[in-house]
């Protein structure tokens, strides 16, 4: 899939304006549109929050540092892959940034390969992730639909119960579980029961890379 | 009436009375003119030639009237012949007197002379005796009395001249006068015990007395008090002794040169020093022995003190042993040719090889500490370190990949672009090595060098290498700078060190202040004949203990701190003769204050000799302050790396 169609840029953040430029000048030899800001104040005040891309971070910065921006960004629900550049890293570091939700952290002057290798990566996670959200805001209206008896047996087959158990469970008859089930996989759009879990999953935010 | 009228006077009377008794017969007449003649005689007989002259006159008239009167041949009639006769009496009487008032005169000259002499001896401040060949007084003056504390001529006058002299002189002072009774004259000193028992030193000269081709009758001694100057010049011959031996005893090297620099004297300790015989020594000069490379400094400190009278100063130079291997000698030269006693150049001097090993040693160990504070230092400030180097060479790699993707492909865009980025390749490159450069120069260990240095670039070049440091992280540094500072001769990088231990120090105290009150300032001033360098935080202050205590070693109010960095600052600076101190600001935080002397007259000899040279080797560094103009402040103060560069492999 093409970025350009997806219209992702690279956002940098560094106030080194050396290493911001380079960074620049490397996505700009891939023909990819860049965006650099020369602080976290300074990205905070004129970020387009409805931009897509990624984001590659400098920890060390007068002012708010990288790994503060991070978490404030991760609390506000910023969906963005961050990529974590440091001129030195330390394990104390990298457990915070990771935790602060970092799609991955580097150090400077490693190899000159892996900055570019991670910003694509970052770039086709963002691409796929994207394409998971709109899958999951699709399962979510789904659910919404179902009615509460509907809900009450998709939680038992979800959690592997069978029918005849669902059915003593809840006190109805099995027909009525079988029905139920049937009408369940027809407004969730599942071709079969694995694919209903699978949805259920990613609608509860639990399914995984 | 004067007396020169009397002779004639008197003559003609005599000679008018001659004619008239040769003329009448009026004898009474005659008689009274010869009274009257005789009366007047004692007053022209007042000398021996007069009265010959008047006896010559009346000799002459006697025989002149034997010659008119044929009567005195005939003798026929009794008047004339009675006449004659009594004329004869007359003249004889008169020249008896005559004679006998002459006598009277010459006794009374000699009665006065001498009264005269007597007055002389007695006068006399030295004692003038006359004694026989018996040593007995005969004769004694009254200073003589006085010597022997004799309150009259009885004490003295027919006693043993012995018995006042001390037993161990009387023997010697018996022999002494039988050998000037013998004809002999001479000159003897003994003591002498006077009569109320006060000693003395007397100097007695004797002569014989005695009349030619006869035996000594007497000996006339004149005897001197020479207790006073005697005792002055024992006193001043132990002084001399004393000062004698305590210049030729001197521990100290002692020397007196002349105007060309040729020594006239030394001491003994001239042997112990440099090895020669203080008789050899004698016969060399000042720059006999000098190391070659001295000898120019020796000459001018001659010269510099040659022409001020009174004028001091001191050098350190080499100088060979006897035995052929140079020594550190510490000499002053002082300029006495102009005092009539000395008229010489006082030259003192001591080897201070040992000294100068020791303090070798001393600064060796205090640069060997300094290192090993500046490793640490650097060692503490690696994060930020791999920080600063990790910034260009990220750029680097990203430009570098950047440019080969853009290369790929085709297009004056792209190759446009492609070396923009490999401009940009090279300019970080250099910022990486730059970076490194700075870091090797403030760690490298090699031996001090003094240049002179502008302090403003130590102070600068400090707060670039500190902006790596995480410890000065959001401290905000104000510099007070002064303008067109005047040279100082230092080593920049301890002098770069000290800086940074106390700025670091600085930045430190404030780690509870608050963010934006976070400032130090450094400033850097020129009183009279030095250079001021203050630090100035805003910081906890000092700990209660007296503020001197965090010079200590090993002292330290940080849980990771070493205890070094203040002491051996302080070192550093005592070293380059400087002071470094700390004062409490009047609001908050402290102020570390440090001089660097401006002049380099110091007597510390430089740091650019590498090896001492006991053993004869030459060191060729400039340790003479005359030599030290060689080097040119404004080179070197242009190039300010190239005392360190070269060194460095």
């Amino acid at each position: 899939m093409s970025t350009a169609t997806l219209n992702q840029t690279v956002i940098v953040v560094d106030d080194d304006p050396a290493a911001r430029d380079s960074v620049a000048a490397l996505v700009q030899s891939q023909s990819l549109p860049v965006q650099t800001f020369s602080s976290a104040e300074n990205f905070l005040e004129n970020f387009d929050r409805s931009q897509r891309g990624v984001m590659v971070l400098d920890v060390r910065m007068t002012g708010k540092t990288g790994v503060e921006l991070l978490e404030q960004l991760q609390s506000e629900g910023f969906a963005l892959p961050v990529i974590i550049i440091t001129g030195f890293a330390n394990v104390p570091l990298a457990v915070r940034a990771m935790r602060a939700g970092a799609y991955s952290f580097l150090e400077k002057g490693g190899s000159e390969q892996e900055l570019w290798t991670t910003v694509q990566e970052a770039l086709q996670w963002e691409a796929r992730s994207r394409e998971r959200e709109t899958l999951r805001q699709e399962i979510r209206q789904h659910l919404a639909e179902l009615t509460s008896d509907e809900q009450r047996v998709l939680d038992r087959l979800v959690d592997g119960m069978p029918n005849k158990v669902i059915a003593a469970e809840l006190d109805i008859g099995l027909r009525t579980v079988e029905l139920r089930r049937a009408t369940i996989l027809k407004k969730m759009n599942a071709r079969s029961l694995a694919e209903l879990v699978r949805f259920v999953l990613i609608a509860q935010d639990k399914d995984s890379e | 009436m004067k007396l020169k009228y009397l002779l004639p006077i008197t003559l003609a009377i005599s000679a008018v009375m001659f004619l008239v008794d040769l003329l009448t017969p009026l004898e009474v007449l005659t008689g009274i003119s010869y009274l009257i003649l005789a009366v007047a005689f004692p007053f022209v007989a007042r000398s021996a030639r007069w009265s010959w002259a008047v006896a010559g006159w009346c000799t002459f008239l006697i025989a002149l009237g034997v010659v008119l009167d044929p009567r005195f041949v005939i003798g026929t009639e009794l008047g004339n012949l009675a006449l004659t006769n009594h004329s004869l009496l007359a003249i004889s009487m008169w020249c008896i007197t005559g004679l006998v008032l002459f006598a009277v005169e010459v006794q009374k000259k000699l009665a006065q002379r001498e009264m005269e002499l007597r007055t002389i001896v007695e006068s006399e401040p030295e004692c003038v005796s006359v004694l026989d060949c018996e040593n007995q007084v005969l004769q004694i003056n009254q200073a003589g009395l006085a010597m022997l504390e004799a309150d009259q001529l009885a004490q003295v006058k027919g006693h043993d001249w012995c018995r006042w002299i001390v037993a161990d002189n009387q023997a010697e002072f018996r022999a002494w006068i039988r050998r000037v009774a013998g004809g002999e004259s001479g000159q003897m000193t003994y003591e002498v015990v006077g009569l109320r028992g006060t000693r003395r030193w007397l100097e007695s000269h004797a002569v014989p007395l005695k009349n030619p081709g006869q035996p000594v009758v007497s000996i006339l001694a004149i005897t001197r008090d020479i207790t006073v100057p005697r005792m002055a010049d024992e006193t001043l011959r132990a002084l001399e002794r004393r000062f004698r031996a305590m210049v030729e005893k001197s521990f100290e090297g002692v020397a007196l040169l002349d105007e060309a620099a040729r020594y006239q004297f030394a001491g003994d300790s001239i042997q112990r020093i440099l090895g020669w015989q203080p008789a050899d020594f004698t016969q060399r000069s000042l720059f006999d022995d000098c190391h070659p490379d001295d000898r120019r400094a020796c000459e001018s400190w001659l010269r510099e003190i040659s022409t001020q009278p009174g004028e001091s100063r001191t050098i350190i130079y080499r100088r060979r042993h006897q035995r052929g291997d140079y020594r550190w000698i510490e000499a002053t030269l002082t300029n006495l040719l102009h005092d009539p006693a000395v008229q010489g150049i006082v030259n003192n001097f001591r080897d201070i090889t040992e000294r100068r090993r020791a303090e070798e040693e001393s600064r060796r160990h205090l640069a060997e500490m300094a290192h090993t504070n500046r490793l640490t230092t650097v060692g503490q400030m690696v994060v930020e370190l791999t920080h600063e180097i990790n910034q260009p060479l990220y750029a680097i790699s990203n430009f570098s990949q950047a440019s080969l993707s853009v290369l790929k492909e085709n297009g004056a865009d792209n190759r446009e672009r492609a070396v923009k980025w490999t401009g940009q390749i090279g300019e970080q490159a250099r910022r990486a090595a730059e970076i490194i450069r700075r870091l090797r120069r403030f760690v490298q260990a090699d031996a001090p060098i003094r240049a002179p240095s502008a302090i403003n670039d130590i102070g600068l070049n400090v707060i670039r290498l500190l902006e790596m440091d995480p410890r000065l992280h959001g401290v905000r540094i104000r510099t007070e700078w002064l303008e067109h500072p005047p040279p100082i001769y230092v080593d920049r990088i301890q002098i770069e060190q000290v800086l940074v231990n106390l700025l670091i120090n600085a930045a430190e105290a404030m780690e509870q202040t608050p963010l934006d009150e976070r400032e130090i300032v450094v400033a850097t001033r020129a009183p009279q004949d030095q250079i001021e360098v203050t630090v100035r935080d805003s910081g906890c202050g000092l700990p209660q203990q007296p503020a001197e205590r965090v010079f200590e070693s090993y002292y330290t109010t940080k849980p990771d701190g070493m205890g070094m960095g203040l002491a051996i600052s302080r070192s550093l600076i005592e070293d380059h003769g400087g002071k470094l101190w700390v004062e409490a600001n009047p609001d908050r935080g402290v102020t570390f204050h440090f001089t660097l002397p401006l002049t380099t007259a110091n007597l510390k000899p430089a740091d650019g000799v590498k090896s001492e040279g006991p053993k004869g080797d030459a060191p060729n560094g400039d340790h003479l302050k005359g030599d030290e103009a060689k080097v040119d402040p404004i080179s070197s103060l242009t190039n300010q790396e190239a005392p360190h560069e070269h060194s460095y492999s």
